[in-house]
């Protein structure tokens, strides 16, 4: 009698975590469910920690450095269907740190960015092919009134959370600044013509 | 300063100059200084779009270019006497006011309605009177080469405001032109006296007055050395003698009150440091 009293009791009681653990597992699932669809909200460059930073060589000798502060811009991303993905950054030039006050107004002039006319730096994508993590994006990118396609690879930084679903990209690429009729000591080597820059984004989820 | 690039920037004006001025006498000036100022530009930065793309594209120092070649334009219509009665005059303020609007088309998206109009407005009718004061001033200057020599001199010093204005291509821009006055005057050796005709007021008054607004407006020249050398034609206009009378009595009455605003403009506008040492 007994036996037949504890044994529902035993079942119950090993069904019940069972059940709920399976409800755990659907939950999970679902979250997993959710995350997929919040990945295809927009994300946001996070302006307070993504920077720009560029190299030059300077009189055929060393690499000079200099950043640009700000780095604006979005990400849609949508990994299953990349076609309707996109990522525009906007660059304003006044944003130009190269350590040197002179340096940086003569970089801003006619002679390179030509900022006042041309204020910003701009690349807006048209394709974007994905491997794992990392992305193989194809654009626009215009600076001093020029335009010209590009391919930049960017590499996966990771994800995290801080007030927010976080996630790190790394683009580094070189342009000839003749490319975009900046040829102030090009010919001379004062200024080496290839320009390498980095540009270290942190995007931050639409909620 | 690389000698290859100073001398893309002055071997197309000079050699434009010393052609057509040997050909066509002082008549060529104004469009050699044209063709002079179009190669240099190509030849340091890149050929300029045709004003039809850059109407759709605007590019400041584009339209700076043909600006001041429609202004050479200009003079060289009014030097073939194609212009009756004071059409002269009037097209050329028209063209320089024009100039000025097309070269500020890129900026002016972003302006206000009023920074528009201040900028467009006061600065069109400052390069049109700054036009018709030059020409006025030479109509009245001797038959000599020391007004074409004056003018060679503005237009360097207005180059170098612009370098100091943070822009080494506006600079070397300027001087193209200056360089194409100096050779005219250069082909005294060979021809007769070199003189300078009020049609030549036109373009010179003109790309003085375009070229200190670029460097303010798309480099980084301040406006008081500007405002200053653009008054410069101002007082060798009201300055000059009614009478040109001899070179020495009219050059010096005439001279002192402009370079000494060009020498203020250049003052105010030198940096503590060499602008260029990093």
């Amino acid at each position: 009698m007994k036996t037949l009293i504890l044994l529902p009791t035993v079942l119950v009681a090993a069904l019940v975590p069972m059940t709920l653990s399976g409800e755990h597992f659907a939950a999970d699932a679902a979250k997993l469910a959710t995350n997929d669809a919040v990945d295809t909200k927009p994300w946001f460059v996070d302006t307070g920690h993504s920077i720009c930073v560029f190299a030059c060589k300077h009189a055929d000798a060393a690499w000079f450095y200099g950043t640009f502060d700000r780095v604006e811009g979005a990400l849609k991303l949508d990994p299953a269907d990349l076609a309707s993905s996109s990522v525009s950054l906007t660059i304003p030039i006044d944003s130009l740190d190269s350590n040197n006050k002179d340096r940086d107004g003569h970089l801003m002039s006619p002679d390179f960015f030509n900022a006042k006319e041309n204020p910003e730096m701009t690349f807006n994508s048209t394709k974007i092919v994905a491997d794992g993590n990392n992305l193989t994006v194809t654009g626009d990118l215009s600076m001093a009134g020029v335009t010209r396609s590009m391919t930049i690879p960017v590499e996966w930084t990771g994800d995290g959370e801080f007030r927010g679903r976080r996630r790190g990209y790394l683009a580094q690429f070189s342009v000839n600044r003749s490319d975009f009729d900046m040829n102030y000591g090009v010919a001379k080597k004062t200024l080496g013509d290839e320009v390498r820059l980095t540009i270290s984004l942190e995007l931050i989820q639409a909620k | 300063m690389d000698p290859t690039v100073l001398l893309k920037g002055a071997l197309p004006p000079i050699a434009a100059a010393l052609l057509l001025v040997s050909i066509c006498g002082r008549r060529g000036l104004p469009l050699a200084a044209g063709i002079g100022l179009y190669l240099a530009y190509g030849l340091l930065k890149d050929w300029p779009a045709a004003p039809w793309s850059l109407w759709h594209q605007p590019n400041g120092t584009a339209w700076l270019v043909w600006g001041t070649v429609g202004l050479a334009a200009v003079s060289t219509a009014d030097h073939l006497g194609l212009f009756p009665g004071r059409l002269a005059p009037m097209t050329t303020a028209a063209a320089g006011a024009g100039a000025l609007w097309l070269m500020l088309t890129k900026m002016a998206q972003r302006w206000s309605g009023s920074e528009a109009a201040l900028h467009i407005g006061v600065g069109g009718v400052s390069v049109a009177l700054t036009a018709l004061a030059m020409r006025g001033a030479l109509a009245r200057s001797p038959r000599s080469t020391i007004p074409a020599v004056m003018t060679t001199l503005l237009l360097s010093l207005d180059a170098g405001l612009v370098t100091l204005g943070k822009s080494a291509l506006l600079g070397q821009l300027c001087g193209a032109v200056a360089a194409a006055i100096g050779a005219a005057v250069g082909t005294t050796i060979w021809r007769r006296g070199f003189t300078l005709a009020a049609a030549d007021g036109a373009w010179i008054g003109g790309t003085h007055a375009l070229f200190l607004l670029a460097g303010v407006h798309l480099g980084y020249l301040a406006w008081a050395p500007a405002c200053c050398a653009l008054a410069a034609p101002f007082t060798w206009w009201l300055l000059q003698p009614a009478e040109a009378g001899r070179s020495v009595w009219w050059t010096l009455r005439t001279a002192p009150a402009p370079f000494a605003l060009m020498a203020v403009a250049l003052w105010l506008a030198m940096p503590a440091d060499d602008p260029y040492a990093y």
